[in-house]
């Protein structure tokens, strides 16, 4: 049960993921399972901002994924409180052929914005990814970069009670990392709940009040970011 | 903060309630939302947009009027565009049936959508896409005399075949996921077998010994037969009607509801396979 100030319970988490094996010449083989997250064990507190830090295949983006409710666990339990809004890569769903001002208003009604707040919605997001006259533009032809922007401002103007990001933080250039970094400490300031899964070490000191550490889906280190970002250096020596 | 509460576990992903105050609302703009990818996905970029739709089983039917002329068969236009035309509906329900394993959050790519969205846009769109496809061959049968009872009756049997197809290829979907083999023989191989082998370019009444027996197992033959049956047109239907159509039509229907049913169990077993 999720008590009053708590977001994310995590019990015993465990993520199999199963690969199969079928062939032509292996007709019976069994499905090979791979252990992607071995009994994980915490709580996430409102207004935490947490950074998810581990090596390539430490498990991080399947964390971030099974809290979303995309992913089935093998064994434990999640009970979440709020609304999870998961940004992973650079898109919340664009249609290819739609210019970004229609994707917004589309995608909008679909993530719950009120028709009344739909135009204040689309201008703040034109203004926030600095797409200008391109906004009226397929988003076909968009750079990568242009679509993060576009992805990143999207989502969080969503304004959900939980997010969570997935290593999108690179996207843009320097400036707009700058106001990606501020939108999201003007996140945090609303006592928003956000995980932010990073390799920056710099992102995470800056951001973050706090760390979980994963290696090999094992949790290592749950707790201060200042002591998370030291567990991880560990692992990094070893 | 919402006061939703989410559990996750094995058995699956709940919501102890709507998240939203209007969320009733924003379950139905996302079928909407859902509904409008798929036929973006349908009909891509083609310049002529829907109208691909209602002419595809046009131009099926007319080829295959061409060539039965041709060799000089003399086939009824109607039973032709009647059988054709319907076979296009079974064939794309069912295939996107068996497809929807690979899409099911809907386009929705940053929120975990409720299943009952994609089951309800699933629905409404093999609706939608069974009249688009029927309704040109619908018209044209109008214009070859059929009555408008039958022309009704030829639209609604579609539209209960297409949802029918759709329900049964659902239950395949995870098999064929596993296996893309099976998926093409099932896909390619079994429904040209299927196609030259069930009364759609011609009557059940011309087919005699194994294969009619074996047609009196097929469900499309009920459809088709029916719908010619109320078009007034050369049909076996009446001589259908038994305790092998009764068997054949409730399994049909059971795989239907259960592929439809099943499918929040699909999707949660499906996300977990790498």
């Amino acid at each position: 049960m999720v008590m009053s100030d708590e977001v994310f319970n995590i019990e015993s988490l465990c993520v199999d993921y199963k690969e199969d094996r079928i062939g032509l010449f292996n007709p019976t083989a069994k499905p090979n399972y791979i252990r992607a997250l071995d009994d994980i064990s915490l709580t996430i507190k409102e207004g935490q901002i947490v950074a998810l830090i581990g090596k390539n295949g430490a498990g991080k983006s399947t964390l971030l994924r099974t809290l979303t409710g995309l992913v089935r666990p093998i064994s434990g339990k999640i009970t979440s409180k709020g609304r999870v809004i998961l940004l992973a890569g650079t898109d919340p769903g664009f249609n290819m052929d739609s210019t970004g001002r229609m994707n917004i208003l589309d995608l909008a009604k679909a993530y719950g914005i009120e028709k009344e707040d739909l135009e204040e919605f689309c201008e703040s997001i034109i203004e926030f990814s600095g797409l200008g006259d391109d906004i009226d533009r397929n988003v076909r032809g968009y750079s990568t970069g242009m679509r993060g922007k576009l992805g990143f401002g999207f989502i969080t103007g969503l304004k959900p009670d939980i997010l969570l990001i997935d290593e999108t933080l690179g996207v843009g250039d320097a400036e707009f990392r700058k106001r990606a970094q501020n939108r999201l400490i003007d996140f945090v300031n609303i006592s928003k709940t956000v995980i932010i899964s990073t390799h920056s070490f710099g992102l995470a000191k800056q951001l973050c009040n706090s760390g979980i550490v994963l290696d090999s889906g094992k949790l290592l280190f749950f707790g201060e970011i200042e002591e998370s970002m030291a567990a991880y250096r560990k692992i990094l020596k070893m | 903060m919402s006061e939703l509460i989410r559990t996750i576990d094995n058995s699956g992903c709940r919501d102890s309630q709507y998240f939203l105050d209007n969320d009733i609302d924003l379950d139905k703009n996302r079928v909407l939302f859902v509904f409008n990818r798929r036929l973006r996905n349908l009909i891509g970029r083609r310049k002529l947009g829907i109208a691909w739709l209602i002419l595809d089983p046009i131009f099926y039917s007319l080829i295959y009027l061409f060539v039965l002329t041709v060799v000089r068969t003399s086939p009824d236009p109607r039973i032709l565009f009647i059988g054709v035309s319907m076979f296009r509906v079974l064939s794309s329900s069912f295939k996107s049936g068996t497809n929807s394993v690979s899409d099911f959050s809907g386009g929705i790519k940053a929120e975990r959508v409720r299943t009952k969205v994609i089951r309800n846009s699933l629905f409404r769109f093999r609706v939608f896409d069974s009249v688009i496809q029927g309704s040109g061959v619908a018209i044209i049968l109008f214009f070859l005399d059929v009555q408008i009872i039958g022309v009704l009756s030829y639209a609604v049997l579609c539209v209960i075949m297409a949802i029918m197809a759709e329900g049964v290829g659902l239950n395949l979907s995870l098999i064929l996921r596993r296996m893309p083999d099976l998926k093409d023989v099932i896909n390619n191989y079994f429904m040209l077998l299927l196609f030259f082998g069930s009364p759609a370019f011609y009557s059940m009444t011309i087919t005699t010994g194994v294969h009619y027996k074996v047609n009196e197992f097929n469900p499309f033959a009920y459809f088709v037969e029916m719908a010619r049956h109320y078009c007034g047109t050369e049909s076996e239907m009446m001589e259908l009607i038994g305790l092998n159509s009764a068997i054949v039509m409730i399994l049909v229907l059971f795989l239907a509801i259960r592929g439809y049913l099943v499918l929040d169990r699909q999707r949660w077993e499906e996300s977990y396979w790498s």
